[in-house]
């Protein structure tokens, strides 16, 4: 990377400019379907105030990426960029005012993975352990700690799936709920406590009372937490379901429809292609799963399966742990007694499981459908990655490209400041040596609010 | 008839006769652009397949096809040698037996041609592969070479002699008792020989002070040591797993105390950061899966990232890469990914296109068949859609010793890889 002239930034401190720049760039993709060959791109203040083609006349500051193309900041439309600490409460299921915010850590690697992974806008949420799992929020990385988080108190994560009952045994009958000796461990348990929350905040929501609601998960309800709820059923607040499976997906909808939720996103979709046609009209949109490269665990041997399902070792959680239960999956090892009846008996329909075009198919159906990766090994979403393999299994660059960054920061009412490269917009750039989703290509650079936050050349040995 | 006739005529059937006694299989590809790995691409070659060998390579005009042969039309379509895996621990039941020491097992003995690794690698364009045991015992077993090319494991190993012997310096426990396990089980093996050499000078001398008595009977070397006297004796090579450089010191160090042993060195880990010893020794390198290395600088807290295969090429390195094991086919991790990332990093794509074909089938020893596309060699082809390590570029097709293998027109594993199959 070439830069021809003084630059300002300051990696650490990320001072942001008053004075105009100039970014030379040999083809820039806004996000909003538009390719532009040899363009300027003018940032003042950390913001975009055009593009054009234009050359820099002298005393302008010049960045000279005209050998490169020139991206959006990816806007992570999910992500745990915690690090930290934990995101999973364990002292009750039902956690609805916990902001994930808190557990969001200083840490720089995460925040640095992602940066150098290009995201420069990230929805932070808790994890999955919890029935209702609490707030999320929009983080900066690559911004310095006191702007470190945009936004707060986000939304309200309902897992639905089979994580809230997994490492929950249960409590003996008629016993005291306990940190692991608690409902759910089923999923109809975890369903029945979703709807449960709900029923009670529409309790309280007549009587303004909250005596005689008990979380049964295990505690009592405070009058903030069923604040929350009430919001979520006013639509004052989205309910951000997440759900892998085609039989969660629509359970969540259904539950949706049973309280009239009306502000209602999913994030997860690894079934999608399966519908139903009513994923099309949710009203903040879709979040659609990639199960990107997992190298922990890259040895776990497909063995002792016949079936087709084998090639998708557990597609639905990526953590290849033979203890989990959330792919209906029995591995066994081979010449383990009764293997080959145990292994008949788990596995998944061929008309289930994940298929390669779920996204091409997912995209034909609605344009409110964001892209995201499963990474279980760092929690940092690979957004090139997923883009690269939903493009190779039949999607099209530029809306998988609006995928990554303009329909995200559109669902996180982020439009005005994030998501592409137009005038206003904050200075989010991503610099790739070729064609972004070619895996030949590399970020070369990355600027947020206009200031260089990652420097390939600097951070390669 | 005249005589000039009649021998005309016997000539005439003698040649007809010829032609018809041993019906030749022949396979032409035709204008493709060929990436030989043996120079330059020829931008629209054919090649020719005779019983399975190729016996011509060159531009279109410049080769022949012969009647009655199978021609494929590749027009637009890019031709490589079929892509060779050094070394892995898939496509067996289990990598890693229950015993530290155990070069008498073979990893021939629990090969399954029906594992989905297989059909999945050979989706992608592999066509012969390294078969090892895992890295968990610091003396394995042996491995062998297969094609994907049969459901049988006779059908499918290349040869019936071992690859090499497998050892790990990063074994299951510590790395001292590795490395003593290690030394003690070849001083162990000399030990035996000597005590054979020993036995038998004795038996010699009691049969020449006694011929008439019945001769003493001389117990054989035992066969679990047999393999490490090979190793010794430099007739077996060895594959030795190293995670760390220190690693790779210590098979220097082993390297001088038993200079006729032969090994190759399979890098996982920060192993790869020895690479200046591992080039001054001119040693065999196998580089695992995951080619982006990250370290933490403790001080500033932030991560550098060390693209393996650059670092190792700018040592003036060869290396075969690897896919990741057991890969899955909707993830990447496949050969040509691997060889893409390392393009990525700036390795040049016609290293990278070796560091997949020729380098590992030279590891292996057989880059007398395979590897590249020249006459004389087997005919293990696979024709690609597009460019290589491009993100929409698909095997279309294998050949496997001229047979065809596979075809993604005809894959029936796309009807459950895709919820609408590609149309063709």
């Amino acid at each position: 990377m070439r830069l021809t002239a003084v630059l300002y930034a300051v990696l650490a401190g990320g001072a942001v400019w008053a004075d105009t720049t100039a970014i030379l760039a040999g083809r820039v993709h806004t996000g909003t379907g538009e390719v532009l060959e040899r363009a300027t791109i003018w940032v003042e203040g950390g913001r975009i105030v055009r593009i054009d083609q234009a050359r820099p006349g002298p005393g302008v500051r010049v960045i000279d990426h005209a050998d490169a193309t020139v991206i959006p900041g990816f806007v992570a439309a999910t992500s745990q960029l915690g690090g930290d600490d934990s995101a999973n409460e364990e002292s009750s299921e039902i956690t609805p005012d916990f902001r994930v915010s808190a557990s969001i850590g200083t840490s720089p690697v995460y925040l640095d993975r992602a940066i150098a992974r290009g995201i420069t806008t990230a929805f932070v949420r808790p994890g999955l352990a919890n029935v209702i799992a609490g707030q999320g929020a929009v983080i900066r990385p690559g911004a310095p700690p006191e702007s470190l988080v945009l936004a707060d108190g986000l939304e309200l994560v309902i897992p639905i799936g089979p994580w809230p009952a997994m490492g929950n045994t249960s409590p003996s009958w008629g016993g005291i709920q306990t940190t692991r000796a608690r409902r759910p461990t089923t999923r109809m348990g975890t369903v029945w406590l979703v709807r449960k929350s709900f029923f009670d905040a529409r309790t309280y929501q007549l009587t303004k009372r909250t005596d005689g609601l008990s979380k049964e998960a295990p505690g009592s309800y405070t009058a903030r937490e069923l604040d929350v709820l009430v919001e979520v059923l006013e639509g004052k607040r989205i309910a951000r379901f997440v759900a892998r499976a085609d039989k969660d997906v629509r359970t969540a909808l259904r539950i949706a429809a049973e309280f009239g939720i009306p502000r209602v996103r999913i994030e997860g979709l690894a079934e999608g292609y399966r519908g139903p046609d009513e994923l099309a009209t949710v009203s903040e949109g879709l979040i659609c799963e990639v199960v990107a490269s997992d190298p922990i665990n890259a040895n776990q041997p497909l063995s002792g399966l016949p079936l087709p399902v084998a090639v998708f070792d557990h597609w639905l959680c990526g953590t290849h742990d033979p203890l989990c239960g959330c792919c209906d999956l029995l591995l066994s090892s081979a010449g383990a007694p009764g293997s080959a009846e145990l292994a008949l008996e788990g596995h998944v329909r061929p008309e289930y499981g994940p298929r390669a075009d779920n996204v091409a198919v997912l995209a034909r159906r609605t344009n409110k459908l964001a892209l995201t990766t499963v990474n279980h090994t760092n929690h940092v979403p690979e957004p090139l990655e997923a883009g690269s393999y939903a493009i190779r299994h039949g999607a099209d660059e530029q809306a998988v490209l609006a995928m990554l960054t303009r329909i995200p920061a559109d669902m996180l009412g982020l439009a005005a400041e994030v998501g592409t490269i137009a005038p206003g917009r904050r200075a989010d750039l991503v610099v790739v040596s070729g064609d972004p989703f070619e895996v030949t290509s590399r970020i070369l650079a990355v600027y947020a609010d206009g200031a260089l936050r990652h420097n390939s050349a600097e951070t390669t040995r | 008839m005249s005589p000039s006739i009649r021998s005309a005529a016997m000539l005439l059937s003698a040649l007809v006769l010829a032609g018809t006694a041993a019906a030749q299989d022949v396979l032409a590809i035709k204008d493709a652009t060929i990436h030989t790995v043996a120079g330059e691409p020829i931008a629209k070659g054919t090649v020719l397949v005779v019983d399975g060998k190729i016996t011509a390579v060159g531009p279109t005009d410049q080769v022949a096809i012969p009647e009655g042969a199978r021609v494929i039309v590749a027009t637009g379509k890019h031709l490589v040698p079929g892509l060779v895996v050094a070394h892995t621990y898939s496509g067996i039941d289990s990598p890693n037996e229950n015993l530290p020491v155990a070069p008498f097992v073979s990893t021939v003995d629990s090969l399954d041609p029906s594992s989905l690794f297989f059909e999945s690698q050979r989706r992608e364009g592999v066509t012969t592969l390294g078969i090892f045991p895992g890295n968990e015992q610091p003396i394995g077993g042996k491995g062998v070479a297969v094609k994907i090319r049969a459901d049988t494991v006779a059908g499918m190993l290349v040869s019936k002699e071992p690859l090499a012997l497998k050892l790990s310096f990063a074994a299951r426990g510590t790395r001292m008792q590795t490395m003593a396990t290690i030394k003690k089980a070849f001083e162990d093996a000399l030990e035996a020989r000597k005590k054979h050499a020993e036995a038998t000078t004795a038996a010699d001398e009691a049969k020449k002070k006694n011929p008439t008595a019945p001769a003493p009977v001389v117990p054989p070397i035992d066969f679990k040591v047999a393999p490490i006297l090979d190793l010794l004796d430099g007739t077996l090579p060895c594959f030795v797993h190293a995670d760390q450089p220190g690693d790779v010191s210590r098979l220097l160090e082993l390297l001088a105390t038993y200079p006729k042993l032969k090994a190759t060195l399979v890098l996982g880990g920060s192993a790869f950061r020895a690479h200046a010893d591992i080039a001054k020794a001119k040693l065999a390198v196998v580089l695992d899966p995951g080619l982006e290395h990250t370290e933490l600088d403790p001080e500033t807290v932030r991560e550098a990232l060390f693209p393996k295969a650059s670092v190792l090429r700018k040592a003036g390195l060869d290396f075969a890469l690897s896919p990741e094991h057991a890969s899955q086919t909707l993830v990447t991790g496949h050969l040509w990914y691997q060889a893409a990332i390392a393009v990525k990093w700036g390795l040049p794509p016609a290293d990278a296109l070796k560091a997949i074909t020729l380098w590992p089938a030279r590891t292996i020893g057989l880059d007398g068949r395979l590897g590249t596309i020249e006459v004389g060699k087997d005919a293990d082809l696979a024709l690609l859609s597009g460019e290589p390590f491009k993100v929409r570029t698909f095997v279309e097709r294998v050949w496997i010793d001229g047979q065809p293998k596979y075809r993604r027109d005809q894959d029936p594993w796309l009807e459950r890889l895709y919820y609408k199959p590609p149309v063709r």
